[in-house]
């Protein structure tokens, strides 16, 4: 697989939000990944890192207000920013589909899963008549939803969160999209259902092969679907790697704080929180952005950035402390 | 799984005085009410629930979406009634029955709700915010007010937040900032028992453990009891000496916090720990959705059972079908209400 190019190519993407004053805050400052057919990333940040603002970017729906200064998003090779309004909207739900965090939302709750999930058949596939129905039919049970001939004529919210949800990715996949973005699709939901749909995440990733960017707050959750990890912080990836060198080794002194900030059963108190808050979403900050949170900065993480570099192959992460030769190498 | 451990002190201190107790209660909705005439169907939110919660020994709830987690805040707040039995709430020291207590001067019990966004009224400032439960929204005299702002600016103290804050609008903060507000707020009336309702769900990770060590030092220091209800597990279990869980509006299972978490009786419990993401991987978490039909009408029978690995795996026996599964109590003071509990370790093996 990796001979071939990656599905999803984001390079150097900086998204800006325009503020009332009419100045621009960069919420994303630099971010650049790729992801190979059958891959699963998780992006994970804290709310206002710009992870969300990152997928809207590659998906072209950023709302009014935010902009792509610079970078590329390229989507199996073709460059995505370079698309007109017409053009991105053939792309969405054929070539890459996002399933949100909220299913009650995402559906119409005034017309029935199976209208809702007959657009994209007809549209992408382009499905009429009997064909249609065996192919919705055939969506739902692809997602495990029992009785799936009844659910097409029920409405939203004859359905509860879990179903819902599999409903919205049983749509996202209709089209057979190369890219499924997944923006923390299992928030609404409690922690048993969490898991069945995380399971079926798995499996249908396992069958399609697509490539898959998964979008969350919740480190926990990334380690049961992801291969690989980013860890954002105020706009920039801060540190990248596979699933266990993050967990196991985090080379970022944020990586490691959010992970020891979670709380476990038996946990010893009190918890080592990460103290403050982040920096205001554009602010400028002449060296790392993480520094007047971080127990180890130096006087160097305060007035020069630090840039991602490698730690062992495959993991890289942007700070000063770990660099080879830094005072927590 | 390794053996039984109890928690450092195991058995409640008798002495210490009962804060909140349900007993046998029961809750129901009326569900689709006709026009005219009754309504034909009801709805069973809880079912027989007895609990108790004594000073100093903090309570957590634990239930998937829908079990009667909230049920039980809501009749500890006063906000609903039972339908059948008694919710005791103790108020400054003294114990009063609930129907003879108005729900808004209850000033022993607070609650810090879950979002503290939509909990703080935008048009208040925090200074009247903190200070709303002590004056209860009446004008104060000159002498009063002078009270009434020092306390403010110790509450504010207390949460971590400058004194300046009392001037500002809730909107001028961060989550985790608003939600030290609503804390503030609920200490404000010196209450003995504080009720979280999934106190730090809406906050970010980073935040989110700044404020569970600031509930846990207001433990240590203040001897606020709390019960705390959420279906994150680990949240529940940092602020508890007691875990209760619950499913389908009925407890299943009680005893010590860490006892009750690391090696549970009743296979709910296993279930809800083990759906934990990231808790390594188990053979049941893998066990398939299954179809056994449960008739939540008559309410017969074990509930949990549709769901239950255990029953599974001792070829779907029919006690569970048809007893409902008392409560009972089993070695070192836990509780659990299961046909088969001495079985559920095995699951894991």
């Amino acid at each position: 697989m990796s001979i071939e190019s990656p599905v999803l190519e984001v390079e150097d993407l900086h998204v800006s939000v325009a503020r009332p004053n009419g100045d621009r805050a960069m919420v994303v400052r630099g971010v650049s990944f790729a992801i190979d057919a059958g891959n699963r990333v998780g992006l994970v940040g804290e709310s206002g890192s710009g992870k969300t603002m990152t997928s809207l970017a590659i998906m072209g729906l950023l709302p009014v207000g935010a902009y792509v200064e610079s970078g590329s998003v390229r989507l199996e090779g073709q460059n995505l920013l370079s698309l007109n309004a017409h053009q991105l909207q053939r792309l969405r739900g054929s070539q890459m589909a996002m399933v949100l965090q909220d299913a009650m939302t995402a559906l119409d709750p005034s017309f029935t899963i199976g209208s809702q999930l007959a657009a994209p058949l007809r549209r992408h596939k382009h499905l009429r008549g009997k064909a249609l129905d065996e192919a919705m039919v055939a969506s739902l049970e692809r997602v495990h939803l029992s009785a799936a001939k009844e659910r097409l004529r029920q409405f939203p919210h004859q359905l509860s969160g879990g179903m819902r949800q599999r409903v919205t990715s049983a749509i996202a996949l209709a089209g057979d999209p190369r890219l499924l973005i997944a923006d923390e699709p299992t928030s609404a939901l409690d922690t048993a259902t969490q898991l069945r749909y995380l399971q079926l995440l798995d499996e249908l990733q396992a069958s399609e092969a697509f490539a898959l960017l998964f979008v969350t707050h919740d480190l926990s959750v990334v380690r049961e679907v992801c291969d690989r990890v980013m860890v954002m912080y105020s706009g920039e990836v801060v540190e990248e790697g596979e699933v266990g060198q993050i967990f196991d080794a985090p080379k970022h002194p944020y990586s490691k704080a959010l992970l020891d900030a979670i709380p476990q059963v038996g946990q010893s108190k009190p918890l080592k929180a990460i103290d403050g808050l982040p920096p205001e979403a554009g602010a400028q900050i002449a060296g790392c952005r993480f520094a007047a949170r971080c127990r180890h900065s130096r006087e160097i993480c305060e007035k020069q950035p630090p840039k991602l570099s490698e730690r062992s192959p495959g993991q890289r992460a942007a700070c000063w402390a770990t660099e080879p030769g830094g005072w927590l190498a | 799984m390794t053996g039984i451990e109890l928690a450092d002190s195991a058995t409640p201190t008798e002495a210490s005085p009962v804060l909140v107790s349900l007993r046998d209660v029961t809750v129901r909705y009326d569900a689709r009410r006709r026009l005219f005439g009754k309504s034909d169907e009801a709805i069973v939110a809880l079912e027989n629930v007895a609990l108790e919660t004594r000073q100093g020994r903090s309570l957590g709830l634990v239930g998937r979406t829908g079990s009667g987690k909230s049920t039980i805040a809501q009749l500890v707040m006063g906000m609903i009634q039972p339908t059948e039995g008694t919710v005791t709430v103790a108020r400054s020291g003294k114990k009063r029955e609930d129907a003879t207590e108005a729900a808004g001067s209850r000033h022993g019990v607070q609650m810090v709700p879950q979002d503290p966004y939509s909990s703080l009224d935008p048009r208040m400032r925090v200074r009247d915010l903190v200070a709303e439960p002590i004056t209860r929204g009446r004008r104060q005299g000159r002498k009063q007010l002078a009270v009434v702002r020092a306390r403010v600016r110790e509450l504010l103290d207390l949460v971590g937040l400058p004194p300046s804050a009392a001037d500002l609008y809730p909107n001028e903060f961060s989550g985790g900032q608003r939600q030290r507000i609503a804390i503030a707020r609920a200490l404000s009336s010196e209450p003995s028992l504080i009720v979280l309702d999934e106190p730090t769900s809406a906050l970010d990770v980073s935040i989110r453990a700044q404020i569970l060590n600031l509930m846990w030092s207001l433990h240590e220091q203040l001897g606020v009891t709390y019960l705390t209800i959420s279906h994150d597990i680990n949240t529940v279990s940092y602020l508890s000496d007691e875990v209760a869980v619950i499913d389908t509006g009925r407890l299943v299972e009680l005893g010590p916090n860490e006892a009750v978490l690391t090696s549970p009786y009743s296979p709910c419990t296993l279930q809800l720990v083990k759906c934990v993401p990231g808790a390594s991987p188990e053979v049941l978490r893998l066990s398939p959705p299954r179809s056994i039909a449960v008739d939540f009408e008559t309410r017969t029978g074990c509930l949990f059972r549709s769901r239950c690995p255990l029953y599974v795996k001792l070829g779907e026996p029919t006690e569970c079908s048809s007893v409902t599964p008392q409560w009972r109590t089993v070695a070192d003071g836990r509780t659990v209400a299961c046909h088969f509990y001495e079985q559920t370790g095995a699951l894991l093996d």
